[in-house]
């Protein structure tokens, strides 16, 4: 028998999994679009302005933001991780499992923005 | 604990409700300037494409001007070359033989004007006025 908070815990997890592939999904999207835009603009010049090909690189700052975003999430998710193995291993009645519940608790009201 | 656990679900289904939303919002947020940026560029490609073709168009027209001009002084530079060929040529006829003197006179006057002149042998045979001269101009290369 696993602890209590197992069950938000694994929701939190699929919820930070899913985010993380919303992002995972956007790259390839922001990138197809500054390739394009890239190669077009190499091989279609307009008024031979060179600096039209770095077109790209400014469609791809779009998704800079998310980068630092993924990078938080993954990391977070890994933690997250394993405290859900954690809860795995211990009982119900275990003191661990009030402190991961807290830490849950307190982790869920710091992304909602709510103060303690 | 199990005051906390209901607390902590409820602020579960809160959070998860705002992550999906979030979702959606960063897709939203991604997708919309890119799609901006993408009609931008669209245009502003189209817009160049559009001048591209006035200056063409422009640059030919101004290519046929320019052909012209050269055909025109071409052409101004013949009609002067075919001009300094051409010598005017005055004929002079006289009514009587008392005209004869004056008719010379005159032939030498054009003469000196650069007219090639020739004046009549014989007189014409009309009756003496002041107005009998007969100038027959005509033009030869």
């Amino acid at each position: 028998m696993a602890c209590s908070v197992t069950h938000q815990l694994t929701e939190v997890i699929d919820s930070d999994r899913r985010t993380i592939m919303t992002y995972c999904s956007i790259y390839p999207a922001v990138l197809a679009v500054a390739v394009g835009v890239s190669i077009y603009f190499h091989f279609h010049p307009v008024q031979n302005e060179p600096l039209l090909q770095l077109a790209g690189a400014g469609i791809s700052a779009i998704a800079f933001p998310l980068v630092l975003s993924h990078v938080r999430r993954a990391e977070a998710l890994r933690m997250l991780r394993l405290k859900l193995r954690q809860c795995h291993k211990l009982a119900p009645t275990d003191p661990d499992c009030v402190k991961i519940q807290e830490d849950v608790n307190a982790i869920i009201r710091l992304r909602m923005g709510v103060g303690n | 604990m199990t005051d906390e656990t209901p607390n902590l679900g409820a602020n579960v289904q809160s959070y998860l409700a705002r992550e999906k939303r979030l979702r959606l919002i960063t897709w939203a947020t991604t997708i919309f300037p890119l799609a901006v940026f993408l009609t931008l560029i669209y245009l502003t490609v189209r817009q160049q494409h559009k001048f591209q073709n006035l200056r063409q168009q422009n640059a030919n027209l101004i290519s046929q001007i320019s052909d012209n001009q050269k055909k025109l002084d071409r052409m101004k530079a013949d009609i002067g070359y075919y001009a300094s060929q051409l010598t005017p040529s005055v004929n002079i006829s006289f009514a009587n033989e008392g005209q004869r003197s004056k008719a010379n006179a005159i032939a030498e006057q054009l003469k000196k004007l650069g007219y090639d002149v020739s004046v009549d042998d014989q007189p014409m045979g009309k009756r003496i006025s002041q107005n009998t001269y007969v100038l027959i101009s005509s033009e030869k290369m």
